[in-house]
């Protein structure tokens, strides 16, 4: 089932691509695809419900993650993902000032 | 105009929030607080004796004393924080090569603090403020800070590891 949805963003992880406050619009269906380099939304044990950048799968199938700012939670404390944590790809963030992006 | 509308409609309703962590370092630590927190707990134990001696209590008495216990609660829950952070963001590699017993000496402070959460016993947060001056000791010495002993300028007036900030 194609699902749609929007989040504010808390935090400055993901700056200057998605920014603090900034609200982004994310989709997720049965066959989305889990892609390189594009921005999921994942639920996480201990940081519940966050946005990071996809890094890389590894050989045993778990998504590694990470922010796009140097103060971004390290790829290590993020730790390995399932596929069942993503539960969202981001579309497009809206800002304040520059409006509609495409992180 | 769409983050205004998006921003109004979740003034009304409240859109969920995803959090985009960051993991700034901002290096300000300093053990005085786990200091105090202990300092705190062995004030309460002795003010809950204090209470347990009188012979007939007030209802007041009874009040004061389930707020000593509940402070008592709070400040062994930070002491556990505080350290915790300490030793899992400031201690590296560096730091633990030089004090290996580290780990031991934050393992005990955990288990002592659970002890004088659990109990009303002098000896116990006695010994927890001797594992947290140890700790602050460590601390210090790893930034090339020198110590000095000194009896707090309050109750319960017990000697408390300093840093000496102005050889420094």
């Amino acid at each position: 089932m194609f699902k749609l949805g929007i989040d504010k963003i808390l935090g400055d992880s993901m700056s200057p691509n998605i920014k603090d406050g900034n609200y982004v619009i994310f989709f997720s269906s049965k066959r989305m695809k889990i892609i390189p380099n594009k921005v999921y939304r994942l639920s996480h044990p201990q940081f519940g419900s966050i946005i990071k950048r996809l890094s890389y799968e590894d050989a045993d199938g778990n998504f590694w993650f990470k922010g796009d700012s140097h103060d971004s939670t390290s790829l290590k404390k993020i730790g390995a993902i399932a596929k069942g944590q993503i539960n969202g790809r981001i579309w497009f963030s809206i800002d304040s000032e520059s409006g509609i992006t495409f992180p | 105009m769409l983050y205004k509308i998006l921003n109004s409609i979740d003034k009304k309703f409240t859109f969920n929030v995803s959090q985009a962590h960051c993991d700034i370092p901002c290096k300000i630590y300093d053990p005085i607080e786990i200091q105090v927190a202990v300092l705190t707990i062995i004030r309460t134990t002795d003010l809950l004796l204090e209470l347990n001696d009188k012979e007939t209590k007030t209802p007041n008495d009874n009040a004061q004393f389930s707020r000593l216990v509940a402070q008592k609660e709070e400040h062994g829950i930070k002491v556990k924080e505080s350290v915790r952070v300490i030793w899992g963001d400031y201690f590296k590699a560096p730091q633990l090569e030089k004090f290996p017993e580290t780990h031991e000496l934050v393992h005990k402070i955990m288990l002592t603090t659970s002890k004088a959460k659990q109990n009303i016993d002098k000896d116990v947060s006695l010994e927890l403020l001797s594992l947290v001056n140890r700790f602050a000791e460590i601390f210090w010495d790893t930034k090339g800070i020198n110590v000095y002993k000194a009896k707090c300028p309050y109750p319960p007036a017990l000697e408390v590891v300093y840093p000496d900030l102005k050889e420094s």
